[in-house]
């Protein structure tokens, strides 16, 4: 049977500017981050990164 | 470009985030969370990332896949990777500011650079697809650890009046540049380098503790 393989063909080559557009974080790419880590995460912290900021707390302690 | 607001509620998250304290909060117990533990979080988010990346990966190597749909691969995991790493460091995905997002932004940069080269080298035959490309693109895996680190120093030095960092050297072997660093002892904010920036590379398990003041001077306790 043939080698089916995929041409490696040409690398992306990008532009500094283009660089720049392509690695800002959109909209989109949070819901995929959110995503990714709500099911990466250990069970015990995977609403870690929905937290919401909350006022000082006198009593906090750490774990 | 402007961010919608996040929808979260803080009736699905189990956490907050005291911005005083610069710390995540159990909601359930009212006591911090240690931020090792955030970072172990992040490391088993990070080895799924390292799955996904080697997957991707081992396509190219058996020729599955083009160096373009590999490189395309490639960005849009060590994106999705360093913007959960930033946002686990400054509190969660509410409390990114436009300004944080933009930090982040430029650490992906740094990493869409890096991973052009790779892909070049490989389109010139300086990198053969084979088991060493495979620990290369694992570098692109562990990488997020030191946006973690950048995001955290970034808000000690800007949001928690931090002045003075220091290395703690991560219960790994340790290269010299990492040693060298630990030395230094106390120095001001932003001065040492980066976790990423050694010889280790993306490997360096290091981290940063901070002080408001030079505790080498002052005997003042520090911030962690």
């Amino acid at each position: 049977m043939p080698d089916k393989r995929v041409p490696l063909g040409k690398p992306l080559k990008f532009t500094e500017k283009q660089l720049r557009f392509l690695s800002e974080v959109s909209p989109a790419d949070i819901v995929k981050a959110q995503e990714f880590w709500r099911n990466a995460a250990p069970d015990e912290f995977q609403t870690l990164l929905d937290a919401q900021t909350i006022d000082d707390q006198e009593d906090e302690e750490e774990q | 470009m402007t961010l919608p607001s996040i929808s979260t509620s803080i009736m699905t998250s189990e956490f907050g985030w005291n911005e005083t304290a610069g710390r995540y909060v159990d909601l359930s117990t009212g006591r911090f969370v240690r931020f090792s533990d955030v970072r172990d979080a992040l490391d088993v988010v990070m080895d799924a990332s390292a799955i996904r990346m080697n997957n991707i990966t081992q396509q190219l190597v058996d020729g599955n896949v083009s160096l373009a749909e590999w490189q395309s691969g490639m960005m849009e995991q060590i994106k999705i990777a360093h913007t959960a790493a930033g946002a686990s460091a400054r509190g969660g995905w509410a409390q990114m500011s436009q300004a944080d997002w933009g930090a982040t932004g430029r650490m992906i940069r740094s990493q869409y650079e890096k991973l052009q080269g790779f892909a070049e080298q490989i389109a010139d035959g300086t990198q053969l697809l084979n088991g060493h490309a495979l620990m290369r693109a694992d570098l692109y895996a562990d990488a997020p650890r030191g946006t973690f680190e950048e995001m955290r120093r970034r808000y000690e030095r800007l949001s928690n009046g931090m002045q003075f960092e220091r290395r703690i050297l991560g219960e790994a072997d340790h290269c010299d540049d990492c040693l060298d660093a630990a030395d230094e002892g106390w120095q001001p904010i932003g001065t040492l380098p980066a976790i990423g920036d050694s010889v280790c590379l993306t490997r360096c398990h290091c981290t940063f503790e901070y002080s408001a003041t030079n505790p080498d001077e002052e005997g003042e306790s520090e911030s962690e």
